[in-house]
């Protein structure tokens, strides 16, 4: 068990050191509440040299233990919302699996690296930082009476992660959840249309107010 | 003014949301009450009041009977408050409540208090009332009959949580400079320093004019007006160089919001995003219809091919400064005629 932190301020591309590296003088404040990552590294220990499957193949996995890890720590969604708490999580407590699921040489770190560990702002914000995208779904899926296959789904296709965290409509966890539901059985393309079809549809019909049916009509209508 | 029946764009300008009272520790940044901002941010939970006032008349015309006080108006048309908060991940809809008091002859008001959080709050919270139908009725050409459908929405309100901070950072410096790389050049974006060089092998007029620090006369008209096409050009370019940082984790299938670049890349992104994708209703929005587009490979040819050099044109000022340097080049070849 380790005393949670957050940054003090939300740390900008300029305030890492080379090598991704959280700068020495970077301030972090101390949470009321205490965090076990045991678990997680003990999986990424077990996983981290196997040749047959690639990172992303474990996203499910990370995600389910990362959120048994955090959903009783005491942790509010005041701190997983906060992407300083993710920061500190990814460059301080779990940054080695970070470079793992991404491949990173942290002697020639690329642009595209940083927003790893940092995570971003905009819609898709939180599906950037590579700790914050396991436990956000997580959280939201998991309380669904088939959470498992649900968060499966959501992770098993890369495209259709991105495209349902970058969605403004899945900002909304409701339509989040409704998203995931309906786009379960699909593959990449059909996804990505199904997607880009309510997106189509939200200036004139008020897709918060649907029911989760009513999404999925709406969404896969002509798929 | 004729108004078209059903177009929820002329039952927008019937709506008008705003904030009831003030919020202790807000300043307004925006204009007309729009956006309001924390001086700090806060610690403890607040209320915040809204009040809306719809125009009875132009919200009966997106009716198909036109009956503003029936019961299939009361059982089929809802007034909600619509939040969103992307830095938050938070976004709904509260329904609001008529206030029939207050309501008269020609307008309806309807109120709402909405507590926050501040704990569960980031950055800024968007606002704006929608008058949703959520009884589907006969259908009638020209009007929004389905179930869900927006008959119409207020301008949006914004209450920025953690205190606003002005963009900065946003111009670059113009620079006399030696450029090597290419003879017979005459600027060049220098991406690492953030400059504009002007080369200083150019013809000494050309530098004279160019660097000219006249507000007003002919010699800062003509400036104004050669310089404007290279504006378009170091637009344009940085531009690319934003769509760049945006795709910069393209093999991931994530493409990056204009609002987590740095400047000045950010700015020219957002402005493009808000010539690009005018009829979003938040910026939020407008900047993730550019990621869409930048997404679709189609979409991304085209943005960057036909509408990159035609926005980066009506971004500038290029047409009054032409008509302005014009104007001037004939007034003085007419006096030296007389």
């Amino acid at each position: 068990m380790i005393k949670a932190k957050r940054l003090k301020k939300k740390l900008t591309k300029s305030d890492l050191d080379p090598g991704l590296v959280m700068a020495a003088n970077a301030n972090t404040l101390d949470y009321d509440f205490s965090v076990n990552f045991d678990k997680f590294r003990n999986f990424f220990d077990s996983v981290k040299t196997q040749k047959d499957l690639k990172p992303a193949d474990y996203d499910f996995e990370f995600s389910k233990i990362l959120y048994n890890s955090l959903v009783n720590s005491g942790a509010t969604d005041a701190e997983f919302y906060d992407m300083r708490f993710w920061q500190w999580v990814s460059l301080d407590q779990l940054f080695e699996y970070c470079v793992w699921r991404w491949n990173i040489d942290i002697n020639d770190v690329k642009s595209s690296h940083y927003a790893k560990v940092l995570g971003g702002g905009g819609v898709g914000g939180f599906s950037l930082n590579s700790i914050s995208r396991l436990f956000i779904p997580a959280k939201i899926l998991l309380k669904e009476s088939d959470g498992d296959a649900l968060l499966k789904s959501f992770f098993n296709i890369q495209q259709k992660e991105q495209s349902i965290s970058q969605s403004t409509l899945a900002i909304n966890s409701s339509v989040f959840i409704s998203i995931v539901k309906a786009t379960e059985n699909l593959n990449t393309n059909q996804t990505v249309k199904a997607i880009s079809r309510l997106n189509a549809r939200k200036s004139g019909m008020c897709i918060d107010a649907m029911t989760s049916e009513e999404i999925a009509d709406l969404a896969l209508e002509n798929i | 003014m004729a108004i078209n029946f059903g177009f929820k764009e002329e039952a927008d300008t019937g709506m008008e949301l705003s904030f009831l009272g003030s919020i202790k520790g807000t300043e307004n940044i925006g204009k007309d009450g729009t956006i309001l901002s924390f001086k700090e941010r806060p610690e403890t939970p607040f209320d915040i009041n809204f009040t809306l006032k719809i125009a009875k008349d132009i919200l009966s015309s997106t009716l198909p009977d036109g009956d503003i006080e029936s019961n299939s108006f009361k059982n089929s048309i809802q007034m909600n408050l619509f939040y969103e908060s992307v830095a938050s991940r938070r976004r709904g809809l509260i329904k609001l409540i008529k206030d029939n008091k207050s309501s008269d002859s020609d307008f309806f008001i309807y109120t709402l208090k909405m507590s926050i959080d501040p704990a569960l709050w980031f950055g800024d919270i968007n606002f704006k009332a929608i008058a949703l139908r959520t009884k589907e009725c006969l259908a009638k050409e020209g009007f929004n009959t389905e179930k869900h459908s927006i008959l119409g929405s207020s301008t949006e309100k914004r209450l920025y949580i953690d205190p606003f901070c002005p963009p900065s950072g946003g111009q670059l410096d113009v620079k006399i400079g030696e450029i090597d790389d290419y003879s017979g050049v005459l600027y060049k974006l220098d991406k690492e320093n953030l400059v504009v060089l002007l080369n200083n092998k150019s013809p000494k007029l050309v530098q004279q004019i160019l660097s000219c620090e006249n507000k007003t006369g002919k010699k800062a008209t003509l400036r104004d007006a050669l310089f404007e096409p290279i504006v378009i050009d170091i637009t344009e370019q940085l531009a690319r160089e934003a769509f760049k940082l945006m795709l910069a984790n393209e093999e991931d299938n994530h493409i990056i919001s204009p609002s987590d670049l740095d400047e000045p890349y950010k700015s020219v992104a957002s402005d493009i995003a808000k010539q690009l994708c005018s009829d979003s209703d938040s910026e939020d929005e407008m900047n993730q219809s550019l990621v869409d587009k930048l997404y679709d490979p189609d979409d991304r040819q085209e943005v960057i091919n036909e509408a990159l050099p035609m926005i980066v044109q009506s971004l500038s000022k290029v047409e009054s400064l032409y008509n302005s340097i014009t104007k001037v080049i004939l007034e003085t070849q007419e006096r030296s005629n007389d």
